[in-house]
């Protein structure tokens, strides 16, 4: 009854605009297009506010009344993978707000929401291990290519 | 399995491949593209949909879909047509009396697609939605005007999807399925998020999971039942051939295999 509850969301932004980079088939964006890495301008604080705006626009001041605790705990540019904390009662409405939004800094972007949490361990362990897996096909692009 | 009934298709859709690349990478496993037929269907209507749209994406199950926006009570007579023709045929009624037909006896239909995003011009009821339920038919909400629409069509898409569930409510088996009825790569979205959008609509839990999956996949099911079943009750799997009987079990069957892996 004394602890607040929260439920920390690990989300990626996807970009399905990226031109493609597929030399079998120009057509055709690969995995990697679609995960690019974002602008070095969008900060933790930045896509907080970015966030909170989606909510109040979607459900205006009450929604923004109940979601005050809304934060940003870890973005990386590189993955676009980012953590995003808020309250336990309300968390499907903040996810709701992630799915309503379209763009970013004027890019069309898509944000897909990967693991909801109590705990920001777990939430952490799964981004690592994203991490690794998009590390590896980097890499075997990379090999493929040189 | 996540599937997605409606990806609008046009001749000169230059946006396609992109679109069925990132539903791919959201994790969609069977998209359907839909051709949408206004008016009188053709005597003798052909499906323009290539067969192998996308050969760079070989584990994505491509169907075709054909959406008739019926307006006129005669163009249901040749609807037999374009069973063999399409995969899934759908029909979007117009008014509250074709609606009723196509929820109570309409023939050859497989989905009913209502468009979400304008005000429609009748209100959506149990008594006549609960009939087309207990026929097998379901209901399609497609969700791209909240990416790509502006307020209104938003406001209209909720709006209808919420009583479209409520109507629904005491119908066995939810009988919803949502598709993105998308038309560039940025009005996806991926399931789970679909599935939580649901779930703000009053649609949660296991029923908004069926929405993408388990309900989608009844359609393609019966669709496909429609056309190659007698009635639905009788279907040939195989063309009688007689099995080939592989006896034995244990040591003999190992030595088999090494013998067959070494000659």
């Amino acid at each position: 009854m004394v602890r607040i509850k929260s439920r920390y969301l690990l989300f990626n932004i996807l970009y399905p605009n990226t031109p493609s980079s597929n030399p079998s088939d120009p057509t055709i964006p690969t995995h990697l297009d679609f995960n690019s890495p974002t602008d070095p301008a969008v900060t933790p604080q930045l896509l907080a506010s970015l966030i909170r705006d989606a909510v109040l626009l979607q459900f205006g001041d009450w929604g923004s009344g109940v979601t005050s605790s809304l934060s940003v705990k870890y973005f990386s540019p590189t993955t676009s993978t980012g953590i995003l904390r808020c309250p336990r009662e309300h968390h499907r409405l903040v996810w709701a707000a992630l799915t309503f939004i379209k763009e970013i800094l004027g890019k069309p972007v898509v944000i897909r929401v990967v693991r909801v949490s109590g705990t920001i361990k777990k939430v952490e362990q799964e981004g690592i291990k994203r991490a690794k897996e998009e590390i590896r096909l980097v890499r075997r692009v990379c090999f493929s290519r040189s | 399995m996540y599937y997605d009934l409606n990806v609008p298709w046009s001749p000169n859709s230059s946006e396609l491949p992109r679109i069925a690349a990132f539903l791919h990478e959201l994790g969609y496993n069977t998209i359907a593209l839909s051709h949408t037929l206004d008016g009188q269907i053709p005597a003798k209507p052909i499906n323009p949909i290539p067969t192998n749209p996308f050969p760079s994406l070989p584990s994505l199950r491509v169907l075709t879909r054909c959406t008739l926006i019926l307006d006129d009570p005669s163009q249901t007579q040749k609807l037999g047509l374009l069973t063999p023709i399409y995969d899934i045929v759908a029909i979007r009624p117009t008014n509250e009396k074709l609606l009723l037909s196509t929820c109570s006896q309409m023939e050859h239909v497989d989905l009913i697609s209502l468009d979400f995003g304008t005000r429609l011009p009748f209100l959506l009821k149990h008594k006549v939605l609960g009939t087309a339920i207990t026929r097998g038919l379901k209901f399609e909400v497609s969700y791209a005007g909240l990416a790509t629409g502006d307020v209104g069509v938003r406001r209209n898409l909720i709006g209808n999807a919420v009583s479209l569930v409520r109507a629904l409510k005491g119908a066995k088996g939810g009988g919803v399925v949502v598709s993105s009825e998308a038309r560039k790569a940025a009005a996806v979205r991926a399931p789970m998020d679909i599935v939580n959008l649901g779930g703000l609509w009053g649609y949660g839990g296991e029923r908004g999971r069926m929405g993408i999956g388990g309900e989608s996949r009844a359609v393609v099911v019966w669709a496909d039942m429609r056309r190659r079943s007698w009635r639905g009750v009788v279907d040939v799997l195989g063309l009688g051939e007689v099995p080939k009987v592989v006896e034995v079990a244990g040591r003999q069957k190992e030595k088999r295999k090494a013998e067959e892996e070494a000659g």
